[in-house]
């Protein structure tokens, strides 16, 4: 029981980790830009295809293919930011969601018409590795997952806060005109931010791939997961969503370790609806 | 630019008028795209190959040599379209006879279409609903979930006792879902005819990302193999969780996962699957097919391929049979002619192919195999009378 426990605590925390880095992209846009993104999940499967596309055709290793899709998805980032975010930025909330929904179509749509509804799957031997500490079994995928989720946090933490542009992007999150009469270029900084967040989402996808497997479906599974996140830490909060999402990863694990089913994923919710009451804000207070 | 589009579209549709002039006009509804769209396609594949195999070779002969006209649709899995598009291919295309469409649900949507416009439909549903309607035109030519599933514990026992293995304490690992849980309460209802003991129902939610849990319940309850029923992407977890975890366990899975088990490669070692096909089936017809599926489509033809491709030869059997494009007449050679040579049954694991008395493919369980991952390719194990390997217990122990 006891290790069941804590075997449970362990590999939850790990994957919450990264749930964390995934639901910390969204709530940078929301918090600075704004805008709440209802297709990041869908980037985050466009990004695992591209890794397992890298991986199929020429053997790029899931993780290393973050080199180059993780900087990609950036830059993807900062043009979605100045075609389709900018001219929605003090739009209505109902015609930012509607354009942000409708991204999300076109790129589930593309990515069944492209790869089918197939699953793919990538198959790496360390897969089915895992270390042993104690009684505790840890999978490699599970534990990469984790330190690099809190390598990304760590990592964002200090461009943010420790940063001339982490500044910038904070003061106009903080107060668009005051930045502005500062001198701060506002759309620049948030097309950073729509950079980083999706860079964010696409790191998501390329670590989770040898987790799970990549299928257009997941863009909805993981928009949602990455809500309840950011809701649950609190909306724009930084903070928030990592402990929001090591929550989720450890509620996740337990719920299937001693329940069955729909059970163990009902007390993901419950427990979500119970913290929201309590906390109707978030766990953390806000602090951009 | 709208002359010019005006222009092709007239060619499209005189090109149309060529190719059904004199033909035999067959629809085939399938789903070429949305969320069953692989499977569709394959179908749809499988069926052109072997379409445009009878035509090269003089078409239908008892039919003056008249070829096959294959009037093709997308559904889109979506029901509401697969009834839309019957109305449309009975109605205004005049199509004597309908293959398809793909899935439970489209099959019982565009039923009642074949059944009131008294033209016969061939459909692929793992549901029995489709055939327990009462209809006289709508037949379906897969086989069952249930019967995968029994079939499943048939191999079980046979296997257990020829391997000397006792594979027969069995834990049912199920999605939550209709399919998972129906699949579960099937089994509990047929376990006790082949002897098999079930240690455990273990019910996870889709796209649970750590499935050990589940696994190490299994092994627990006692249990040395464990039925799966499980979406692809879930089915590669658990099979991942049993590796990591080392646990002697035989996975029986579905025969819908193998293209992408067979991709996980080593770690995937052992699996065993129940379907209706592999491509190393001892079966005169199978090499020629695999080799001309390669060519057109430069891909390996699945399970779903082959039904295509068999339909298309038995379609031909019919047309020959009947001597008219009739659809009455067709209707009543479908549900009387028994398939028993040429590729039909040729590249199938069953000798005879045909429908029962309720218009469901006859013979449902001597028409399953069950295939092993063994090297990173898929062979069949069983039954005996088209095994072409035994069953490999290394990854048991």
């Amino acid at each position: 029981m006891l290790n069941a426990t804590l075997q449970g605590i362990v590999s939850g925390a790990l994957v919450g980790g990264m749930y964390a880095t995934v639901g910390i992209g969204l709530t940078l846009i929301f918090g600075v830009v704004r805008i709440v993104n209802f297709a990041h999940g869908s980037f985050l499967m466009a990004a695992a295809y591209c890794s397992w596309l890298l991986f199929v055709h020429f053997q790029v290793d899931p993780y290393l293919s973050a080199v180059i899709v993780v900087p990609a998805f950036f830059l993807i980032g900062v043009a979605y930011y100045w075609v389709l975010m900018k001219p929605m930025v003090g739009q209505s909330l109902l015609a930012q969601a509607l354009i942000t929904i409708a991204v999300s179509y076109v790129i589930e749509n593309s990515a069944l018409g492209m790869f089918g509804s197939e699953m793919r799957v990538v198959s790496m031997p360390y897969s089915i590795l895992s270390v042993s500490i104690g009684p505790i079994v840890v999978p490699y995928t599970r534990l990469i997952a984790g330190v690099i989720g809190l390598a990304a946090t760590t990592g964002m933490y200090l461009v943010l806060w420790r940063s001339d542009i982490g500044i910038a992007v904070r003061a106009g999150a903080a107060d668009q005109p005051i930045a502005e009469a500062m001198g701060i270029n506002a759309h620049a900084t948030q097309a950073f931010v729509t950079g980083i967040s999706l860079a964010c989402a696409a790191l998501g996808g390329v670590v989770l791939l040898p987790i799970f497997a990549a299928s257009p479906q997941m863009g909805v599974d993981f928009t949602l997961l990455s809500f309840l996140i950011i809701v649950l830490g609190g909306m724009g909060n930084f903070f928030g969503a990592l402990v929001g999402g090591i929550i989720l990863g450890v509620t996740e694990s337990l719920g299937s370790t001693f329940f069955n089913g729909s059970t163990g994923h009902m007390l993901t919710f419950a427990l979500f609806v119970i913290l929201l009451v309590l906390k109707p804000r978030g766990i953390l207070e806000s602090r951009r | 630019m709208l002359s010019a589009m005006a222009v092709v579209t007239t060619v499209t549709f005189a090109g149309n008028a060529v190719a059904q002039e004199g033909a035999i006009n067959i629809g085939l509804i399938s789903s070429l795209s949305g969320p069953i769209g692989d499977q569709g396609t394959e179908y749809a594949n499988g069926l052109k190959l072997a379409i445009g195999q009878i035509n090269d070779a003089g078409g239908v002969a008892a039919l003056g040599g008249r070829k096959i006209y294959l009037n093709v649709a997308d559904d889109t899995s979506v029901p509401a379209i697969s009834r839309t598009l019957a109305i449309r291919l009975l109605s205004n295309d005049g199509a004597s006879l309908l293959l398809g469409p793909y899935g439970s649900g489209p099959c019982l949507a565009a039923g009642p279409v074949a059944e009131l416009g008294e033209h016969p439909m061939i459909c692929s549903a793992a549901s029995d609903k489709p055939t327990s309607q009462g209809y006289k035109y709508v037949f379906n030519r897969a086989t069952l979930a249930g019967s995968y599933t029994e079939a499943g514990f048939a191999a079980l026992k046979e296997l257990s006792e020829s391997s000397g293995v006792d594979l027969r304490k069995v834990a049912i690992i199920y999605e939550d879902g209709a399919y998972g849980t129906s699949g579960n309460e099937q089994a509990d209802s047929i376990a006790a005819k082949y002897s098999i003991t079930l240690t455990d129902h273990i019910a996870f939610h889709t796209n649970t990302p750590d499935l050990s849990p589940f696994v190490s319940r299994a092994v627990a309850s006692g249990a040395k193999s464990i039925l799966i029923f499980a979406y692809t992407g879930d089915a590669v977890n658990l099979v991942r969780a049993v590796r990591l975890l080392k646990a002697p366990l035989l996975v029986l899975a579905s025969g819908a996962t193998n293209v992408t088990m067979v991709k996980l490669g080593q770690i995937a070692d052992g699996v065993v699957a129940v379907g209706d096909w592999n491509d190393d089936l001892p079966k005169p017809d199978v090499a020629p097919f695999v080799q001309a599926y390669k060519a057109k489509y430069a891909s390996e033809p699945s399970m779903v391929a082959a039904w295509g491709y068999s339909d298309g030869f038995y379609v031909k059997e019919v047309l020959s049979n009947t001597g008219s494009t009739d659809p009455k007449a067709l209707r009543d050679t479908i549900a009387r002619l028994k398939v028993t040579a040429g590729p039909a049954v040729g590249i199938m694991p069953y000798d005879s192919y045909g429908f029962d008395d309720d218009g469901l493919a006859m013979n449902q369980l001597g028409r399953v195999v069950a295939t092993q991952v063994q090297n990173g390719r898929m062979v069949t194990i069983w039954p005996g009378r088209v095994a072409t390997a035994k069953l490999d217990t290394s990854t048991l122990k």
